[in-house]
């Protein structure tokens, strides 16, 4: 909460035009907001150039933070909105489907030989490639961004009841495809 | 990134014993509230396999954390963020001080290197005192509300104007006094060599009374270690 309470007073000094302050709300949030990016956007390059923007619309709407919700909260919601719009943007230039490719199996081995292979953390590693980016970016934001479900709704705008929902639907399709690489979680 | 699958998935109504396991991310997390965690808890009592899905729950947030943990972010980030703060429009609008004072330190370096080498703690003081004074003379000007404004060409337009350099050494509260008194207003600088430009009064004089100016300028020379006539244009 003390971080919080630091990152807020930060926030409102940013507000009234404090470029340093910035600077240390860049320090202090920096590696959570360009972990986000770079899980959802699965490029590091991209995920660079996007925190750039990340930060500077910090320091153009800083003035509009009510301080109802957290400040992580607020810095991953606008990281969020731009991760859509980049995957959005690319999507539409390309045609590349991002979420199809992953899910097309990436090695030859048979499911026993893999399972073999690899120890239980390899394999979820491997099985978590091939979710959905919606499906991984709510793995994410819960595991590691540790964000409520109040939180995660706000960040990705939808209703709090299908927060919970996408986080089983992901969960359980983690469980499928763990299945197909010969792990059976016995869930659900 | 939403499919119509996952919309229909995520609108479907869940058994209890998934709404049970729909709350174990955050029960692993600690961000649950009070009464899901009792929900959970009373539910676990009455079916212990739940126990067996809470360290699945925790299975997957340790590969999430250890795969985030991976993830270094760039070196050069925060450079890159200094370099597009200064080119942002709020920037400018906030940076704009700071900037004028900069630039008149520059200025001072430029003008009296030797000077200021030699000048002690004290010197450096005075001095920037009056790089920060000078600052907010130029942000202060009458109907210019900053620097950036007093640098557009309608500022420049009309009037009579003169070129000069201050003293270093000139206190800033005379300085100040000196151009109110006067109805100077500094409307662009510092500029190469360290000039200012100054309009002198809004209407376009005749030369003799552009002269008399120019002489008033010059008298204060403990003030004002140049002066000259402008152009009407910048």
């Amino acid at each position: 909460m003390e971080a919080a309470s630091d990152d807020r007073a930060l926030i409102k000094a940013i507000a009234g035009g404090d470029a340093k302050a910035l600077e240390r709300l860049f320090a202090r949030n920096q590696t959570r907001v360009f972990r986000y990016l770079t899980r959802v956007v699965r490029n590091e390059a991209v995920a660079e150039e996007l925190m750039n923007e990340v930060f500077l619309a910090a320091w153009q709407s800083a003035g509009r933070y009510e301080g109802r919700s957290e400040p992580s909260t607020w810095l991953i919601s606008i990281a969020h909105n731009k991760a859509v719009s980049s995957l959005r943007k690319k999507r539409e230039v390309s045609g590349y489907d991002d979420d199809a490719a992953a899910q097309i199996e990436d090695d030859a081995d048979t499911p026993e030989v893999t399972s073999q292979k690899m120890d239980k953390a390899a394999q979820m590693r491997a099985a978590m490639k091939g979710l959905s980016s919606e499906h991984r970016e709510i793995l994410d934001l819960v595991y590691y961004q540790e964000q409520s479900v109040s939180e995660a709704a706000e960040i990705l705008g939808i209703p709090e009841a299908t927060v919970k929902t996408r986080m089983f639907y992901a969960r359980k399709k983690l469980s499928e495809l763990l299945v197909e690489r010969g792990v059976d979680r016995g869930w659900p | 990134m939403k499919s119509s699958t996952a919309m229909k998935s995520e609108n479907e109504i869940l058994s209890e014993a998934d709404e049970i396991a729909a709350m174990l991310p955050w029960y692993v997390t600690g961000k649950i509230s009070a009464a899901d965690k009792a929900r959970v808890d009373a539910y676990a009592a009455a079916h212990p396999e739940v126990l067996r899905h809470i360290e699945l729950a925790r299975d997957e947030a340790d590969v999430v954390f250890a795969d985030n943990q991976m993830i270094a972010p760039p070196r050069a980030a925060l450079d890159r963020l200094q370099d597009s703060l200064a080119t942002s429009p709020r920037a400018k609008l906030h940076g704009m001080k700071a900037s004028v004072v900069d630039r008149f330190g520059n200025w001072l370096s430029n003008l009296a290197p030797r000077q200021l080498a030699y000048a002690g703690l004290a010197a450096a003081l005075v001095l920037a005192v009056q790089m920060a004074s000078i600052g907010s003379l130029l942000q202060n000007q009458p109907g210019s509300g900053n620097f950036g404004v007093a640098n557009k060409p309608e500022s420049l337009a009309g009037g009579t104007f003169a070129l000069v350099a201050f003293q270093p050494a000139a206190p800033a509260s005379t300085l100040s006094a000196f151009l109110a008194e006067n109805n100077f207003v500094i409307v662009q600088g510092p500029m190469a060599g360290g000039m200012f430009k100054l309009r002198v009064n809004d209407k376009v004089l005749a030369a003799a009374d552009s002269d008399a100016v120019l002489a008033k300028l010059k008298a204060r020379a403990d003030l004002i270690a140049f002066a000259s006539a402008a152009p009407q244009t910048p």
